[in-house]
Parts: structure tokens; C-alpha cells; sequence
């Protein structure tokens, strides 16, 4: 192990493996100096922040002209890039709700930082709507608020659905995340050695004593919880495919929209969680706790998710064909035949070509190769939006009004921009709040059932 | 728990896990309902009214094919997820998915008149009709007789052969004890699952779907799913609490399991919901003239009511009345909304089926009755056929003592 020179990845003297797991995690809040990629990362981040922040200053001082959008694209990549932040939130919550219910308890290693990237990813999403309606003083509108305009905002309208489903999602993903944590800061609060984190984190551990009747309520409230974020994973997915769906617009109007989104987005979600968790554990010294076997199931949930995204793309064909519909059938040749064809063929070989390594199980437990197909699922992810705005709008009904889109600097700015909040924000969470649930996967550690005992 | 629950040696298992004269007993009794139901309704069809024996008969069979269908999934999912909790009752779901062979025997008063060009059921048997139209015309290179018992043979092929293989080396696991029979059957399920997914997904599109040819929807094959996973796990439950009535089985299978197979009919309810929800509300909203006219004859008279009611019946009614751990983990309970799920399941078949015989009025008969009862006895009695030889549990699966053990939290 070339790694184990790590400041991080020293354990702990004696066989305590609960001391150990505290060690590791709470380590990397506790360090004075985080290691160097860590900084380099974060350096990273934050001059990608700075263009996010200067390319929303020039939008809103010059307009959305600066966008790319012409006739007949009037949505372009401010809808695709919300799609795709809203998708990458997916992972999160089913992981924390679904596959909690579902007793797949090697979720506790991978669940925090999850939701973690759920909720940021949430927040990279929310900002895109606002950016393109164009009006940035005016994003409350969205909002169903009582006003002496008796102005409301369009209830029947999937876009307005859209505000309330990402924001019910948002509330309840940060409700499931904090209340997760409690324990953890706790733990936080007790190790602390400066009298500023002893209050912060006393604060933000609301007088968590681990008294027994403290975790009774805990697991009733997380099961609770659980069981309530259950529909929001494949209800926020559903309502943005309903934005499209809703439509007559060949290439969007298609009734398996809603589970296909919802199948894309948990497949997205997982890609991101690998993209992050493989760098995460090698920074910090976590592999002992998300380890080869965790990535390895993560994986096959990339690969199983995969096979979904890829028989929803074989049904929309299919019935492009069946149908008899000369505009649908059009429309899909259109997507691997047409102008944006690199696009189509970009987002094949990305979500359905490549996960495919992973029916190898050599392939799936290399740390490297995951890495690898996880970026590659995010950008096949990225263009399968891209594919189904763009595409099916350049050339609808009139062919007279046909365009070929071009995004422009500013397009491409803001979304990488998107990514620097989005990793600004990541960066700071792994260094200052426990990147792992330590007290649950405390809980299914075998030697908190004494030895040898295997079952839950 | 290994020192309670004596380990499996030689048949020393501690429970009854072999079905003996209950068996033939039971392929007795269910096979002559079989035989009595189908032939009175043979009977009855082709005495009286062959379009509406045709209907039943179809609205029939797609209710028992979900079950056997669902049956299938769910074993395949079981070995591809390597899952623990339902080992001990898994060779029951082994046994209802292998009554393939008689499923695809009952399919047979649907194709054989379909191939000679009867069009009562399905337009596209009747090639004269197909080129009158322009739309039907350009379908035609799928919707033909030739091509239809091509994919016909193909889905029973591979269901026939996959039931089969997974019950045979389960078995085979029982005498062995050959623990690498588990991972090996994990790997098959996994290419499994794809061509199940598309096997079930063209099935209900050629049974059903195509009784409208002109009408299409992307989410059809995922709608039948959902329907196929909710009515399994009824039946299952059903099936379980019957062998242990029976005396077999009755140690072993716990409240825990009963809870667990209850939590998949409280999912599947909602996720039905889910799917019926998305493909009516996208239908409804784009309002679509080819698209809205298959629910524009649902929304109307008679039917829209049927429509109406299958709101409550099959989704608000199940999902508050499956709610509670209590209910789940009470036999009686539990088999109240088996038995309620399998006939509003019922329904959903006949709403998917009859308004093509009718758009007026709901045309019930007692064919519905003798078909259903009838296809459900062979069902039946080709799992009691199949149980004949075999123990009710995968007694040397490594497994097993775990799925005895487990305890819902």
C-alpha cells in the first residue's frame, strides 16, 4: 500500500475497530492542514466559482442574449444544465431512503457524502431556472405568493410543478442529511480540542447525549424519514420529465418519460457518487472504510441503471417506429443521423457502451476504471439532455423554421462554472463535517455483534 | 438460531417441506376446476358469443401470464441480488414460475385463431384489413401473423427454458450441496433480467396493446410489469399461507417473511399508481387525437367509471389499507389484500381488454367467471405438478440460515 504513508491513514494502536473508524473519519476535520490535493482541488474549484460569478454579473448586466438561443431553440443549455444538476441529486436519497429500506446496509460507508452531493447538486440546479427567465430581479414570481397584482404563477403549467418538487426535495434531502449527522457532531463536539469548535459543533449536535432513548427516537425518525423521501426520489425526476413530456414535441412526448428520467438520474447520481468517493478516499485515507467492495456495488447499481436508460432509449425507438408517426420517426433518425448525431453517438457510447466494463469483475473493482466510466456516465448524462432539447427542437414540424444551435462562450462558461460552486462546496464539507456516518457504520460493524456472528 | 432450527441433513429438516399426497391431491382437485372451467367456457364461446368468449379469454390469460410472469422476475431478482431474506421461501416462487409450459398451452385459443386470419381479436390477423388502411399498411412489417408466432415461440422458448434451468439447479443444490451453484446462477440472472424485460415488454405489447393497433405507448410494457410484480406477490403470499395450513412449511416461514413479501405489494401498489399516473396524465395533457382515443373510450359511460373506481380500488384503498407493519405481519390481514389485489388486478385486465369489445357498456359475462377460474386451476395444477418430487425450501442453499434468522427492524 503506497498510500499508507498518509497522515491519514494511520490507525489507531491496539484492536479497537470503533476508536479506529472514529480515528479515520473525524482525522480529516481535526488535521491542521488538509493534505495538498485538497488545496490544489479547492484552488480549482474556487477559480471555477469566480467564473460562475463573473459570467451571472455579465448576464445580468447585458441580458440572455449572450446566450446561444435562436428560433426555433429557445431552451437551450441553462434547461439542460438543471436537468443534469437535478439528475446528479438523485443518488443521495436512494441511497439514504431506498436502499435503507431495502437493509442494504453497506450504503452507511458511501451515504453521507451522498446526500451531501444531492443537496449541492440541488443547489447547482436551482440557480439555472432563475438564470433563464431572463428577469433576474423577478425569479420570485416563481413563487406562489400572495401579491396585490394578483398576479399567480401558471399552476397547470409542469415548469411551475418544477417549483415545488425540487423544493420539497431540497427541504427534505437537507432535513435527512442534517438529522443524519447529529450523532456524528456529537462525536465532533467531544474530540474537540479549541473552544470555537466546541461551540460550533455543540451547536450543530443539539444536545445529543447518546442516551439509549435518544437513539430510539434517532431510528424512528430516520425510518420515518426514510419512508417519506421514498417517492421524492422518483417524484422530482418525474415532474422534470414532465416538462417535456407534457409536450407534442416529437422526441418529448413520450409516456416512459417519467421512470426513464427517474432511472437516468439515480444512473447519473451513482457516476457522480463514484467521481467523488474514489478521489475522496484516496485524499483522506478513508479506504478502509469505503473500500474496494463498496465501489465494486456501486458499480453494478451504474450498470444496472444503465441497462434501464438504455431500454427506455430502445422503446422510444421502437415505438418511434411502430407508431407511424412521420414526425417521431423522423425526429429519431434525425438524433443518429442528423446534424447533432456526435451528440446522439456521444451519449450511446457514454451511458450505454460504456458501463458495460463492469459486466468484468476485474473491471469493477479497479478504483481507476470506475473513476473512469463514472466521468464518462456524467458526460453521457450531460449530452442525453442535451440530445433530447436541442435535437427535437432545431427541426420540428416546419422544416422552414429549422436552425442548428451553437452554445456560445457563456453557455460553456456557466456550466463550468456550476461545477466550481458545486465543488467549492463539496471541498468544504469534506473538510469540516464528518464525511461518513460514523455511528452507522459503527452499527453494522461485525464487532458490534460480537464475534463471529454475521447476521444483519 | 442454528441450535434452535435443526440443520439440514438427509431430510432431517425440522419442519415438513415435502408436499407428498398434498400434491396430488391438490393437481386433483385444481386440474379438474381447470378442466370443468375451460371446457364449460369452450363450450359456452362457441355455442353463444365468440367475440365475447375471445375477450374473456384474453382478459383471462393476461391476468394469469402476469402472475407467472411476475413469478419469474421475481426469482430471477432474487439470485441476481443474491438475497438472503426470501431463500426459504424461494422454491416456492421457483415453482410458480415453472408453470411456463402451461401458460404457453392456454396462449394457444388466442394465436391459433389469430393465425388463421380471425380478426375478432386483433385487426392485423386479417391482412385484407391491414392494406385497406394507411396506417395499418405501413405497420403491417410488425404487426403480421408470421412475425407474431415468431415472437410468440421466442418468449416461451426462453421463459420455458430459464423456469426450468432455475428450478433443476436448485434442486439439483438440495442433493449436492454444491455451493458454487449460487454464484453461478447469479451470473445467468443478470443477462436474464435483460431478456425478461424485453420479453415481458413485447409480450404485453403483442397480447395487449396491439388489440388497438393504432395506439401506442412507450410506458405499456412497464405498466403490465407493474401490474405482473404486484399480483405475484398476492398469489405468493396466498400460496404460502395455504402450505402452511396445510402443515408444510410452518416453522419456517415467519411473520418476517409474510412482512417482507407484504412490503413489495405495498411498493408495487404505489408504483403501479406511479406508472398508470404518468401514462394517463401525458396522454391527457398533450391530448393527442391517436393517443387520447384509447383513454377517450375509458374516460366515458360505463367505462369511465370502471376508471374512476380503479382510482380507489387499486391504488388509494390497497395503499392506506397496506400501510401498517400490523397489517403486513397478520395472515389475515395480509391475505385480505392478496386476495383484493388479485381481483381489482383482475380489473385492470379487463380495462385494458374489453373496451375494445364494447365501448358502450362493461361487457361482463360468465365467461370472465369460467376462463379465469379455469386458467387459475391448470395454473395451479402445474405447480402442484412440479412440487411432485421436491422439497419446499432449497434446503442446502448457504443461505438458508440466514433467511431463517432474519428479523425486520
Amino acid at each position: 500500500m503506497a498510500m499508507a504513508q498518509s497522515p491519514f491513514d494511520l490507525a489507531p494502536q491496539g484492536e479497537n475497530a470503533f476508536a479506529r473508524i472514529t480515528h479515520n473519519v473525524a482525522r480529516v476535520a481535526e488535521v491542521s492542514k488538509p493534505p495538498r490535493g485538497w488545496y490544489i482541488a479547492f484552488g480549482i474549484a474556487l477559480s471555477l466559482l469566480s467564473v460562475f460569478g463573473v459570467s451571472i454579473g455579465w448576464l445580468f448586466w447585458q441580458g440572455i442574449g449572450i446566450f446561444g438561443n435562436m428560433n426555433p431553440v429557445f431552451w437551450a443549455m441553462p434547461i439542460v444544465n438543471f436537468v443534469f444538476w437535478v439528475g446528479i441529486g438523485h443518488a443521495g436519497t436512494l441511497i439514504s431512503a431506498i436502499l435503507y429500506l431495502l437493509r442494504q446496509n453497506w450504503r452507511t460507508a458511501i451515504n453521507r457524502f451522498a446526500e451531501a452531493m444531492t443537496i449541492f447538486a440541488v443547489i447547482c440546479a436551482g440557480i439555472f431556472p432563475g438564470l433563464h427567465v431572463g428577469r433576474p430581479w423577478l425569479p420570485y414570481w416563481m413563487f406562489p405568493l400572495p401579491n396585490q397584482m394578483s398576479m399567480w404563477p401558471q399552476f397547470r403549467s409542469p415548469l411551475e410543478w418544477d417549483v415545488f418538487a425540487v423544493g420539497t426535495y431540497f427541504t427534505v434531502s437537507t432535513l435527512f442529511w442534517y438529522m443524519g449527522m447529529i450523532p456524528d457532531f456529537g462525536t465532533f463536539r467531544d474530540r474537540s480540542t479549541t473552544k470555537v469548535r466546541k461551540m460550533v459543533y455543540g451547536l450543530l449536535a443539539m444536545g445529543w447525549r447518546g442516551s439509549s432513548r435518544q437513539w430510539h427516537r434517532y431510528e424512528r425518525a430516520y425510518l420515518i424519514l426514510a419512508a417519506l423521501a421514498t417517492p421524492l426520489v422518483l417524484s422530482v425526476h418525474s415532474v422534470v420529465s414532465f416538462d417535456f413530456a407534457t409536450a407534442q414535441l416529437p422526441g418529448w412526448h413520450a409516456t416512459i418519460f417519467p421512470p426513464y428520467f427517474v432511472a437516468g438520474a439515480i444512473f447519473g447520481g451513482f457516476a457522480m457518487v463514484v467521481t467523488l468517493a474514489v478521489p475522496a478516499r484516496q485524499f483522506f485515507g478513508l479506504k478502509r472504510i469505503i473500500t474496494v467492495g463498496h465501489l465494486e456495488l456501486m458499480a453494478k447499481i451504474i450498470l444496472a441503471t444503465g441497462m434501464m436508460v438504455g431500454y427506455a432509449y430502445s422503446m422510444e425507438f421502437f415505438i418511434a417506429w411502430y407508431g407511424g408517426n412521420d414526425y417521431e420517426m423522423f425526429t429519431f433518425f434525425n438524433r443518429a443521423l442528423g446534424p447533432y448525431a456526435w451528440s446522439y453517438w456521444c451519449m450511446i457510447f457514454c451511458n450505454v457502451v460504456s458501463p458495460q466494463v463492469f459486466w468484468s469483475k476485474k473491471m469493477r473493482t479497479n478504483p481507476w476504471v470506475i473513476l473512469g466510466v463514472g466521468v464518462l456516465v456524467n458526460i453521457g448524462m450531460w449530452f442525453e439532455r442535451f440530445v433530447i432539447v436541442i435535437t427535437s427542437l432545431s427541426r420540428d414540424f416546419l422544416p422552414s423554421s429549422w436552425g442548428y444551435y451553437k452554445p456560445t462562450f457563456w453557455d460553456f462558461s456557466l456550466l463550468a462554472g456550476s461545477f466550481g460552486l458545486f465543488f467549492t462546496l463539496f471541498l468544504l464539507f469534506c473538510r469540516y463535517l464528518p464525511m461518513v456516518a460514523m455511528a452507522e457504520v459503527k452499527a453494522f460493524h461485525p464487532s458490534a455483534h460480537g464475534h463471529g456472528d454475521e447476521h444483519h | 438460531m442454528a441450535k434452535t432450527k435443526e440443520t439440514a441433513k438427509e431430510g432431517g429438516f425440522g419442519d415438513n417441506i415435502r408436499m407428498d399426497g398434498l400434491a396430488t391431491k391438490l393437481m386433483g382437485i385444481a386440474g379438474g376446476i381447470g378442466v370443468i372451467g375451460l371446457g364449460a367456457s369452450f363450450g359456452l364461446g362457441y355455442t353463444s358469443d365468440k367475440s365475447q368468449f375471445m375477450h374473456s379469454y384474453l382478459t383471462a390469460y393476461a391476468w394469469i401470464l402476469s402472475i407467472g410472469l411476475g413469478a419469474l422476475w421475481w426469482v430471477v431478482l432474487q439470485h441476481l441480488v443474491n438475497a438472503k431474506w426470501s431463500t426459504v421461501v424461494r422454491r416456492v416462487g421457483e415453482l410458480l414460475a415453472s408453470t411456463m409450459p402451461v401458460l404457453a398451452l392456454l396462449s394457444l385459443p388466442i394465436v391459433i385463431p389469430a393465425l388463421m386470419g380471425d380478426s375478432t381479436l386483433y385487426i392485423w390477423a386479417d391482412s385484407q384489413k391491414m392494406h385497406a388502411d394507411h396506417l395499418l399498411h405501413k405497420k403491417a412489417a410488425f404487426l403480421n401473423r408470421d412475425f407474431f408466432v415468431v415472437r410468440l415461440v421466442i418468449y416461451f422458448v426462453f421463459w420455458g427454458v430459464l423456469s426450468r434451468y432455475l428450478l433443476s439447479k436448485s434442486v439439483e443444490q438440495d442433493k449436492t450441496g454444491a455451493p458454487e451453484i449460487r454464484s453461478k446462477l447469479q451470473g445467468l440472472c443478470a443477462p436474464s433480467m435483460i431478456l425478461l424485460a424485453l420479453t415481458l415488454t413485447f409480450a404485453a405489447i403483442d397480447f395487449v396493446m396491439t388489440l388497438e393497433p393504432k395506439w401506442y405507448s412507450t410506458i405499456f410494457g412497464v405498466y403490465y410489469f407493474a401490474g405482473a410484480v404486484v399480483s405475484f406477490h398476492s398469489f405468493f403470499a396466498l400460496a404460502l399461507m395455504w402450505l402452511q395450513k396445510n402443515g408444510r412449511l410452518a416453522k419456517s416461514v415467519t411473520s418476517e417473511h409474510y412482512h417482507d413479501i407484504g412490503k413489495m405489494m405495498f411498493a408495487f401498489t404505489a408504483f403501479w399508481a406511479y406508472i398508470a399516473f404518468s401514462q394517463f396524465m401525458l396522454i391527457w395533457y398533450a391530448n393527442i387525437p391517436e393517443e387520447t382515443e384509447w383513454y377517450h373510450v375509458r374516460a366515458h359511460g360505463a367505462w369511465g367509471t370502471v376508471s374512476y373506481l380503479m382510482v380507489a380500488v387499486n391504488f388509494l384503498i390497497p395503499f392506506f389499507g397496506l400501510l401498517s407493519r400490523h397489517v403486513k405481519r397478520n395472515r389475515m390481514a395480509l391475505g385480505f389484500w392478496a386476495v383484493w389485489i388479485l381481483v381489482v388486478h383482475w380489473l385492470d385486465m379487463f380495462w385494458l381488454v374489453k373496451p375494445h369489445m364494447h365501448t358502450e357498456h362493461l361487457p361482463f359475462s360468465i365467461l370472465d367467471v369460467t376462463c379465469t377460474v379455469g386458467m387459475l386451476g391448470l395454473f395451479i395444477a402445474a405447480a402442484a405438478f412440479a412440487s411432485q418430487k421436491v422439497n419446499l425450501v432449497p434446503i442446502k442453499d448457504p443461505r438458508l440460515e440466514k433467511s431463517l434468522a432474519f428479523e425486520n427492524f
